[in-house]
Order: structure tokens, then sequence, then C-alpha cells
């Protein structure tokens, strides 16, 4: 995830402390307060109770992500040697495998807030629909999932307050039933059809094990296991 | 340093635990990957039935001769094998399916079903996950999930070095491969790319960048 690291004006400097009952946890150079990763919040320190803006940000490939942004810069590390171990395919094994059953502690999730109220996607699920047209707080949300099960998005399903509701097309992309336009999710826009040239707010979500979000919020509404 | 060390070992684990994805430290052991696009049916003859490796652990393997060509096929764990009640022997006629690669050197055929007679033994799903694995999974502790670390604490008083003043470059001079996950941010007109591969370790997990104008902080 993404964090906004500017408080009154005055950039911090966020760096790792390590893990706290499995969660991970930072902290910032010019208070020395702890922050939790997961849930964006400082929990020790001058600043405990700080909250921290979380930016919208996807989880892809780097092929998926170069032909959708060309314009791109690209973090490096030059003292790391560069290798390609974490891929599309290692992340779909550990993330979308798995039998059928209730969602468990070392579940991968997306997850999403709203004003109040949270709602969890299990992974496994996901990809067994790859198209979710949910409803959180009243305001009408879309989960897609990726063919390869590498991108998840979670996105506005309205467009000027009318409502869409989606299902799979060809080419990883999505129509919509109202007027048959067609969507690319990944950048929320409609690339055909009436509906042209709209473009759907992605919203915040958040990857996370089950056990490490259930104990953060155990309000949390599962899909798939009913209200 | 003793505790460093100590510390990459146990992060590893809760790096799974709470993160996006697991690190890649976690797949200590190199495993070839199953490639289902290199899939392949042959046919052909046991020449010898072989089990390697150490002693309460072995993997079975099958040589067999194809086309006037010998192959290696790769079963599975030989525990699980021998589970199945297929039995295999010099000379049975099998037919064999699965991905082709080359393991260390070797050229070798990763097994998804062997078929001798009317009997099948299934290895691997079709996406090449190992039958032998899932029973684990259905208790909760296999390999495509991830861990119950709820109770794993590990903290560094003073903090790890941070990691600032980081380098970007434009997207054709990226070492990265196509399928490599990267986690993408597009903010107040600016593009910007996190490789994870660049992001493990206590001090590479979080990244102080400025993005759109923003002082942002990155991790997974």
């Amino acid at each position: 995830m993404v964090y906004v690291r500017e408080f009154n004006g005055r950039a911090h400097d966020f760096g790792v402390v390590g893990v706290e009952q499995g969660t991970l946890i930072m902290y910032d150079r010019q208070t020395g307060s702890w922050w939790s990763q997961l849930v964006g919040e400082a929990v020790r320190g001058p600043m405990k109770g700080s909250k921290l803006r979380k930016l919208p940000s996807t989880m892809t490939t780097w092929g998926k992500w170069k032909q959708l942004h060309p314009d791109t810069t690209v973090y490096v590390k030059r003292s790391i040697p560069y290798n390609s171990r974490f891929t599309r395919e290692t992340f779909a094994r550990f993330v979308v495998g798995g039998d059928d059953g209730p969602v468990e502690a070392g579940d991968w999730v997306i997850a999403v807030e709203g004003h109040v109220a949270a709602r969890a996607y299990p992974a496994r699920r996901l990809a067994q629909v790859r198209v979710v047209n949910d409803t959180l707080e009243g305001a009408p949300i879309l989960v897609f999932l990726s063919e390869d099960f590498a991108s998840a998005r979670v996105l506005q399903r309205a467009v000027d307050n009318r409502t869409l509701t989606f299902s799979l097309a060809e080419n990883d992309q999505l129509k919509d039933a109202e007027t048959g336009s067609v969507w690319d999710p990944m950048t929320g826009q409609a690339l055909s059809g009436p509906l042209k040239g709209e473009q759907l707010q992605p919203l915040v979500s958040t990857y996370s094990l089950w056990f490490a979000w259930k104990k953060y919020r155990p309000d949390t509404v599962v899909f798939g296991e009913g209200e | 340093m003793k505790s460093m060390n100590a510390w990459k070992v146990l992060l590893v684990l809760a790096a799974v635990a709470v993160l996006a994805a697991p690190s890649v430290w976690a797949q200590r052991r190199q495993r070839p990957r199953y490639d289902a696009s290199a899939e392949i049916t042959v046919k052909g003859t046991v020449e010898e039935v072989r089990e390697r490796g150490p002693e309460g652990r072995t993997r079975t393997l099958l040589v067999i001769k194809t086309d006037g060509q010998t192959l290696n096929v790769s079963l599975g764990p030989s525990s699980f094998v021998a589970d199945s009640k297929i039995k295999f022997a010099q000379g049975d006629e099998v037919e064999v399916t699965g991905a082709k690669m080359n393991f260390r050197g070797n050229e070798m055929l990763m097994a998804r079903t062997v078929k001798k007679g009317d009997q099948t033994l299934t290895l691997r799903d079709k996406n090449g996950r190992p039958k032998w694995s899932q029973g684990r999974r259905r208790r909760g502790g296999g390999a495509a999930r991830g861990r119950d670390r709820s109770s794993f604490t590990w903290l560094r008083e003073e903090g790890f070095p941070l990691n600032l003043n980081p380098e970007l470059v434009p997207a054709e001079e990226a070492p990265l491969a196509d399928g490599d996950m990267v986690m993408g941010i597009v903010h107040n007109g600016q593009v910007r790319a996190y490789p994870v591969n660049y992001m493990n370790g206590p001090t590479n997990e979080v990244v102080n960048d400025t993005l759109g104008g923003t002082p942002v902080a990155a991790s997974w």
C-alpha cells in the first residue's frame, strides 16, 4: 500500500521496527512513533492515534502496468541484484490457492472499508467468479480479479449516479448490462459503447491475510458468507 | 550480525503474514515450477523405477524409453506414489502427461498424470499444483495459504535503517520481466511502479518517495 507521509506540511521518513502479533510495525524518524502498516495508525509514541491517509494503488504485473502506463517511472534499488522471483504465478499460487470452505486465518482477502462498514473478499472465492457486483453502505461497488489472478480492482460501479451491473467480457474486460458498454477494469474506463470515455472511480482496498484483517476489523462482512 | 540473521529468518515468516504477498525468502528451497504451457503427453516403457533423496523422504522417478529416447519422469514423494496403490515396474507401458523442464541442468518431465493400463495416477491438478500438498491445505497449513502469525512478534527497538532518496528510472530501463509483480500507483498525474522484488527485507520494505508532489511511503 501507499500512504501519505506528510503531516502539517512536513514529510516524515518511515522505516521498519519489526513485527508485532503478525503485523508489520513501522516507525517515523521525526517523532519515533510506531505505526501499524495494516491499520495505518500510530500505535505508540507522540503521534499515537494519528492516522495515515492511504492512496489507491494496484498490485499487478509489470507487463500489464507498462501497457497501461508507458510513461511510468520505476523504483529501483541497484544495490540489490534484481531477480524475477516474485511473479504472477507465485502470486496466483499463494493468493488464490485452496479448497472451498469457510474463510480461514491463512486466507488472503481483498478488504474494503466504507465509513463504518468493512467487507472482505477471499481471493480464492473471487477467483471462481472474478467479478462481483456488490453494495457497501448503499454505494454500488465492483470487485474484479483478472484472468491470471494477478490483478484485483475495487471500483465504484456508478456513473452520474447511475448504477451499472457488470459481467465478464473477452480480453479480461467487463461489460455493463445497462448499456452494453465495454470497460477496462484496470483503468476503470469504458472503451466502447454508449458510455465510452466514462470513468469508474477506484476505491482503496487492501490485500491482507484474514487473521490480521479480522483482528483489525472483527466486524468485517465476508463475501460469500452471508450478512 | 547474529541478530540480523535471526531477524531475516523471522521477518520472512512475518512478511508472509501481513504483507500483500509473501516474501520470496519464504521459499528457501528452490523447487522447479510446473509450467502448464510446456505440457506434453508421451507414451513409453518403464526402464527403471528410482527413488531419490533423504531416507524417509524420497521422491519417485521413472526412467522411461520413448521413441528411442530415454526420459526422466518425476512423479513426486514416494509415500504419495505408494499410497496410490499403483505399482510401476520395468517393462510397464505407460502414458505420461506432464511439463517438460530443465532442473539443475537436466531435462526431465514433471508428471501430472501417469496412465498404466486402466489405472491413472494423478500427481498434479491442471495448474500444476501437487496433489500431495492439498491434504495439508485443507488443514489450513498448506503451501497455497498464508499462516496464522498472530502470535509472532519480533521488534528491533532502534528500528532498521531508512530507505530514502529512491532511484527512479523510465520504463525501458527497468530490469523487470513482464510477469513480475509490481505495486502501481497514479497520483496527481504522476505514475510509478514499485517492484515487489526490490522490497524484501526490513531495510527495503518501506520506500520513502515523493509522487505528484506528495511525500509517500510505499510498502507491501
